[in-house]
């Protein structure tokens, strides 16, 4: 018999902290807590099995490219402890910093890119913007022809950009969670927050059949697409919309893909993984859901974009597709900070990009959670931006 | 078989032929603050299960009406009231 | 190497191969013979070939195991298409078929013989200290699958097609049940359309040698001969997506010119009569080639006259084992025993038939192990409760464990499919209202239960749509009343012989029992966590034919917590289908304007532009913006949004999204008006005519036409407002004449007074130009004299003409979108979306001139009203530089190193002889008009001034005069 990489367990009585989801960045944030200020009386919660929501059903993408200077040093950050999680937790991420090539199809596209491209250049993050002959050179099977309904005119290249196994990273997290004796707790669902006077002291939840209430003077909440669910157990309304969002895989092939490209005209992206099959996502449904299904109007638009891009792929077989939720908020950035019920944290409205950023997440809001001082990282994102028109700037046209 | 916006004007047609626009929502008062508009405009209730919105039918008739549906299962319990 | 080459059989009346059309196909430099009908992978069979492919993970041999809807592999490059499953893909004459994954010597085959270095999650567990150690073997592990096809530039393009059909009722299966149902509800006379996904009708009983197949084939050609019954051979129903879309998918014959149609049907009801697979038996070395499924050999003998081997032996726990021994026997195979795992067999078996062929039939014993290093030469034997063990030497094993009912299809709708632990297999249960199934799907065996139960649910879907079927719905109960139980499947057999890892469970990816174990006391502990861990399910099948067995392992193992059996989430679609016929169904279809032909034809280079094709320039931008400003120049503007909003409450509604009042707007003025969101953001910018009294002209750009009109019903709707927006963007052209020489040029083509004092700045009249019945309005925002004339499409192209050819002798020239943009950009423009983002407020783009506060309501009032006070977050500036400068959009506007905004729009003006730009910036103490600002170019600075927009005529007077 081999050895358990970890054991779950039930909530005792009460923790130093409680962490309500048990996705990536929840777990981080247990991680980090534990790991940085030796905090290991804690607890993370999770309705479902670890890793059920979003951190199982993405196309694990890592990057930091994003648009708004502001948010670029958190996916920093990210890159950086994605890279370090291996060999602290002795488990294989498998993190593959393979770079990530955006294409631009329009002139107007190009400068966006331009744009960011300086941006992060300033930044000190490694970017470059390339012709259509330099994209070739990357992307073999890119057709850079005019045939293409909408040829592409020019791209950029990213090298920071790459992948991470999500299995492996939730399942590198819960094994490092255990060594360190944080207890993790699965089918454990949350069902009230108890507030007095204004302070967070614990959690009702269920367990084993039952209610219970477990006590922490610290309660963070990372739930994902089900943040306002959650949220407004302590009376909180969010700024978000839950949606959800479709992925798609192929058969494996053998390898001709080496990077992740994204179309930033057609607004799909691509990668090939390392067992060999093409994983695709695209935009989010633009409608509020909580019920996760597949659509044939996604997975034939999905398909008729990737082959614009590589028109030999034709008789490659669409395998399977799923699909996760994602609250999202309206300037396309998250919510990260502490909530008006002192000792009440939230990290959400992630939408579609938190994987890349949980490690980055767990670490920021550990510091936030065992200091009391919200990280420079972070500071922008709190909630309260919305009531005083702080916008991140990552989106670039008036909502109607 | 599911899926499907019964419009007024058109009949049961596919979702992605309509515009979601977002939870029906009342306009705050003539006198409401700064904040109570960006409460207005920026948050919302998500709410898991029975919700009232607005669609737009884009690709066809472009009525904007308002359905209930249940955002837990996508059955629409009043749906195409003009 | 066992070379025994199974011959063709003699012809049988079931078979569907035309023996009068062989043909001959390349594989591996070889000629292969076949007949008409064949498959690739049972021509290769007939001619001895048994090992076509190798193994995922460990580099196995593996052969041809399943021939049904689900079989994947083996798959070979077929006409350098890749990952052909051969199994399912007909010969045609001459095709080249090649082998995929190496044939060159094979590391990876080390693994096999050492499987312990390749445990589960072995790359998990190992190379997370060093990363250039991790990096070099995430390549090998890239390269490491021995199965894998290869991406190749496809030498000519294949035509992939979409077709929608809206059937009342979809029959989804062409055998016994589903030919029933289909008959039965085509009686209602209505549209019925039947999908089988092989080339005959049939189904399962198609290769049955019971006496009903006679019957079978009456059934398919009434089938065939009823109208109102639409027939889809060669057609798999690949998923059922909730828009109500079943999607099937039909690899076509070569003559019909389309290489695969996608059938995008959208029934009021869908019966499915799926059938059942064989569920495969595990023991070790269960992977060997010259392992077939009972079903398998059976299509090879029946259908294609294929002998499977020379000596056999047969093993399971079912009746169908007894009838394949039998056929086995009858198409001269050796059948040296039949093991039944059951301790004797039910009454009215077919014992005495099987001794009557000299077939030993051994209850109480299964097989434990294939023999044979490539491929099968032997079996070894046990008895279960005891001690017996014997071997064989032989070339076929036949063997199951039961069936699997092909439930998949359904449990992508939400319906339920239920264990049913007496039975040993899922059921569907409770299905959606309008779905109904039938047949093999729901456990039964018997011809004519599931003849009845192909009635009833053609009976239930007709009452489903409305008609009285209650007589016939009566009868069909009662004849499947009178039908056998369902026979349920043979209990789990324990492993015998201790060779787990050489138990497949799952195929696909080589998983074996012994690494489920491994996760399990790793501490995976759910159904889903082991499936991703191992990766068991997840091959090219999709769990087709290893989710029973992996559940029911799980089972065994850990009854408490994984004894529910408790399927995955269904993840459409249940067979792979290629990227190319999936989106088949999409076009492009850009849009042109009506001058869109005339300016190519004049030399306009032609641009895409969201869904418009526009012309870019003609040659020269910058001449043709030098000519705005010193001759004239011609543009077209017909994408402009244009509606007519009228009726009763349009003053009202236009009032209230505008930023400008329309309460003082008089006949012929123009309104140059902003429309603002909640948040008092721009969505738009336009202008606003009226023609009468709560009746307007009302333009939009061009990208932004759709939403604007969204905007309008939107809030039309909110209030119950009588006005009605219509779009005319497309009956209307638009084309505006600029320049100082443009009324000289446009006083020869109308008659109309177009003076200053006649038609002023701002002001509209309907004239007639060169004969047109006109909108004529005065205004521009390039900075000059101009107008702009909206002709109905029909005569664009005409007065297009006319304009050049009155204005060509004074300078005139077409100018293009970058002449366009260069212009509005020398007059200060900002373009929302491009020179302000989504954040940045009315105030912020210097737009707070542009607001009338006269009126009580806005969407954007309470905003604007509230953030007149607060500080700028942003702001657009504008900046120049002498000369020609190298800077381009997107260029940082930079304070010490510090990023304080973008170029939103720079170019060289020629006629300022000045590089001009926009940028939106952060406010700072630094940003104040007269002073300076430094930009980033390629990480170079460039210092600029700052000024006021716009860059010339700040009193406009070049456009008002």
């Amino acid at each position: 018999m081999k050895k358990p990489f970890w054991k779950f367990c039930e909530p005792k009585k009460s923790y130093d902290a409680l962490i309500i989801g048990g996705g990536l960045h929840g777990m981080a944030a247990a991680y980090y807590l534990a790991r940085d200020y030796g905090m290991t009386n804690l607890a993370v919660l999770e309705k479902n099995r670890f890793g059920y929501g979003g951190s199982s059903r993405n196309t694990e993408i890592i990057r930091a490219n994003q648009r708004a200077p502001e948010i670029l040093p958190l996916y920093v950050q990210s890159i950086q402890l994605w890279n370090e999680l291996s060999a602290e937790v002795e488990w294989n991420f498998m993190i593959w910093m393979k770079g990530l090539i955006g294409l631009a199809h329009t002139v107007a596209g190009l400068n966006s890119m331009r744009m960011r491209h300086a941006t992060q250049t300033n930044l000190g993050i490694e970017n470059h913007i390339l012709t259509p002959e330099e994209l070739k050179k990357l992307i073999p099977f890119l057709d850079i022809s005019s045939r293409a309904a909408i040829p592409v005119v020019g791209g950029y290249y990213h090298p920071p950009g790459g992948s991470v196994r999500h299995d492996a990273a939730i399942w590198g997290f819960m094994k490092g969670l255990y060594r360190q004796g944080v207890h993790l707790c699965p089918d454990c669902e949350v069902t009230g927050i108890n507030i007095d006077h204004g302070r967070v002291t614990g959690v009702r939840a269920k367990v084993g059949g039952s209610e219970t209430t477990i006590s922490a003077p610290l309660v963070h909440m990372a739930p994902g697409g089900w943040s306002s669910e959650v949220a407004a157990m302590a009376g909180i309304t969010l700024p978000v919309v839950t949606l959800p969002l479709q992925a798609m895989v192929t058969e494996c092939v053998k390898p001709f893909l080496n990077h992740v490209v994204i179309s930033e005209l057609y607004f799909c992206y691509c990668q090939q993984s390392i067992k060999g099959d093409l994983i695709m996502g695209a935009h989010l449904d633009p409608w509020q859901s909580y019920k996760s299904y597949n659509t044939y109007e996604f997975a034939s638009e999905q398909a008729y974009f990737i082959l614009q891009l590589f028109p030999d792929l034709a008789h490659l077989k669409l395998m399977r597709s799923w699909s996760g939720l994602c609250d999202m908020t309206v300037d396309g950035a998250p919510i990260m900070g502490e909530l008006p019920v002192k000792g009440l944290f939230i990290d959400a409205g992630w939408g579609y990009f938190g994987f890349k950023a949980s490690t980055a997440c767990g670490k920021n809001m550990a510091e936030l959670m065992a200091t009391g001082e919200m990280p420079e990282k972070i500071r922008f994102l709190s909630m309260d931006r919305f009531y005083e028109g702080r916008m991140v700037p990552e989106v670039y046209i008036a909502r109607s | 078989m599911g899926f499907q916006i019964n419009c007024p004007n058109c009949g049961f047609r596919d979702l992605y032929e309509f515009k979601f626009g977002g939870e029906v929502k009342e306009r705050p008062g003539p006198d409401a603050d700064i904040r109570e508009w960006r409460h207005y405009i920026y948050f919302h209730k998500n709410t898991n299960g029975i919700h009232e919105e607005w669609w737009y039918h884009t690709f066809g008739c472009r009525t904007w009406i308002q359905i209930t549906r249940n955002t837990a299962t996508h059955q629409i319990s009043r749906g195409g009231r003009e | 190497m066992n070379t025994s080459t199974p011959r063709r059989l003699p012809e049988i009346s079931t078979e569907v191969i035309d023996r009068s059309s062989p043909l001959a196909f390349k594989y591996e430099g070889r000629e292969i013979p076949a007949f008409s009908g064949d498959t690739i992978a049972g021509a290769l069979y007939a001619s001895g070939i048994r090992i076509m492919s190798t193994s995922f993970k460990y580099h196995r041999p593996r052969g041809l195991f399943d021939m049904g809807v689900h079989a994947s592999e083996p798959f070979m490059e077929v006409d350098g298409r890749l990952n052909t499953r051969i199994a399912r893909t007909p010969v045609i004459r001459g095709m080249e078929v090649k082998r995929q994954g190496s044939s060159r010597i094979d590391l990876f085959k080390l693994a096999d013989k050492a499987s312990g270095a390749m445990e589960v999650g072995f790359y998990y567990k190992s190379f997370y200290k060093s990363k250039a150690l991790w990096n070099k073997s995430l390549e090998l592990m890239r390269k490491a699958p021995g199965n894998l096809g290869e991406v190749k530039p496809l030498s000519s393009r294949d035509r992939f097609e979409a077709v929608n059909l809206t059937p009342e009722v979809l029959v989804i299966g062409g055998g016994a049940a589903g030919m029933e149902a289909a008959l039965q509800a085509a009686s209602a006379d209505i549209r019925v359309v039947l999908v089988e996904a092989e080339a005959w009708l049939g189904g399962f009983f198609s290769f049955q040698k019971s006496g009903d197949s006679r019957r079978i084939g009456d059934l398919a050609a009434q089938v065939r001969s009823e109208e109102k019954i639409t027939t889809l051979t060669s057609t798999t129903a690949t998923a059922i997506y909730p828009e109500g879309i079943v999607m099937c998918t039909r690899i076509c014959r070569p003559e019909e010119g389309v290489f695969e149609r996608l059938y995008l049907i959208r029934p009021k009801t869908v019966i499915a009569a799926t059938g059942a697979m064989d569920r495969p038996l595990i023991f070790n070395q269960n992977d060997r080639p010259g392992i077939l499924l009972p079903q398998t050999a059976q299509r090879l003998i029946y259908l294609y006259g294929i002998k499977p081997g020379e000596t056999a032996l047969v093993a399971g726990g079912d009746d169908q084992t007894h009838r394949v021994a039998l056929d086995l026997s009858t198409a001269g195979v050796k059948v040296l025993a039949v093991c039944d795992s059951r301790s004797k067999g039910l009454p009215g078996t077919l014992e005495g038939r099987l001794k009557e062929e000299g077939i030993e039939l051994l209850y109480g014993w299964t097989l434990s192990e294939a023999l044979g290093k490539q491929q099968v030469t032997g079996a070894e034997i046990r008895e279960i409760e005891g001690a017996g063990v014997e071997t064989f030497k032989l070339d076929l094993i036949v063997a199951s464990s039961g069936r699997t009912p092909l439930f998949k299809l359904l449990a992508l709708t939400e319906g339920r499919m239920v264990y049913h632990p007496d039975l040993g297999f899922h059921l569907p249960d409770r299905l959606p209202p309008g779905f109904f199934a039938a047949g093999r799907l729901l456990g039964h065996e018997s011809v004519s239960a599931i003849q009845a139960q192909g009635r009833l649910a053609g009976a239930l879907a007709l009452a489903y749509l409305g008609y009285d079927t209650g007589t016939q719905i009566d009868d069909s109960r009662k004849s499947l009343a009178d039908s056998p139980p369902i026979a349920p499947n043979p209990r789990r057999i324990p492993a015998m012989g201790q060779k787990k890892d050489r138990r497949f469970i799952c195929l696909g990816n080589d998983v074996t029992e012994k690494e489920i174990d491994a996760a399990l006391s790793e501490g995976f502990d759910s159904t889903e966590m082991i499936k991703r861990y191992t990766t068991a399910t997840m091959g090219a099948e999709q769990g087709a034919l290893s989710q029973a067995n992996f559940l029911d392992y799980l089972a065994s193992v850990k009854p408490d917590t994984l004894g529910n059996q408790k399927l995955f989430t269904p993840r459409p679609p249940i067979v792979g289908v290629r990227l190319g016929v999936l989106g088949a169904g999409l076009h492009d279809l850009p849009r042109r304007p009506p001058l869109h032909l005339i300016q190519i034809q004049q030399g306009g280079v032609p641009i895409r532009t969201g869904p418009w094709i526009r012309i870019e320039h003609f040659g020269d931008p910058e001449s043709e913006s030098l000519a705005v400003h010193q001759t004239a120049g011609l543009c077209d503007v017909s994408t402009l949004g244009k509606f007519r909003v009228f009726g009763p409450d349009a003053t009202a509604l236009l009032n209230f999204i505008n930023t400008r009042s329309l309460n003082r707007l008089e006949n012929h003025r123009i309104h140059y008006s902003v429309s603002c969101n909640e948040e008092g953001v721009i969505i738009d910018d336009g202008v606003i005519l009226k023609q009468n009294e709560n009746d307007y002209y009302v333009t939009t750009t061009t990208a932004r036409g759709p939403l604007v009109r969204e905007w309008y019903l939107r809030w039309c709707r909110e209030f119950g407002w009588k006005a009605w927006v219509v779009d005319i963007t497309d009956a209307r052209a638009g084309m505006n004449l600029t320049g100082p020489l443009s009324r000289e040029i446009l006083s020869k083509l109308t008659s109309r007074d177009i003076s200053n004092s006649a038609l002023p700045y701002m002001h509209w009249v309907e004239a007639d130009v060169a004969g047109v019945s006109c909108l004529l309005l005065r205004m521009g925002f390039m900075g000059e004299l101009s107008y702009e004339i909206h002709p109905p499409s029909g005569f664009a192209e005409h007065l297009w003409k006319a304009i050049i050819s009155a204005g060509k002798p004074l300078g005139l020239k077409p100018v293009g979108l970058d002449g366009i943009l260069l212009c509005r950009l020398e007059k200060g423009h900002p373009l929302p979306g491009l020179d302000m983002d989504g954040n940045t407020t009315l105030y912020e783009g210097n737009y707070g001139w542009c607001i009338d506060t006269d009126r009580k309501e806005m969407a954007g009032g309470p905003m604007l009203k509230l953030l007149k006070g607060e500080p700028f977050k942003n702001v657009v500036i504008g900046f120049e530089s002498d000369g020609r400068i190298d800077l381009t959009d997107g260029d940082l506007v930079v304070e010490n190193i510090r990023r304080l905004g973008y170029v939103t729009s720079v170019r060289y003006s020629p006629f300022l002889g000045k590089t001009i730009g926009l940028a939106l910036v952060k406010p700072s103490p630094g940003i104040t008009p007269g002073g300076s600002i430094m930009l980033q170019h390629n990480r170079r600075p460039v210092r600029a001034r700052l000024v006021k927009p716009p860059f010339f005529d700040p009193k406009g007077r070049r456009m008002k005069e």
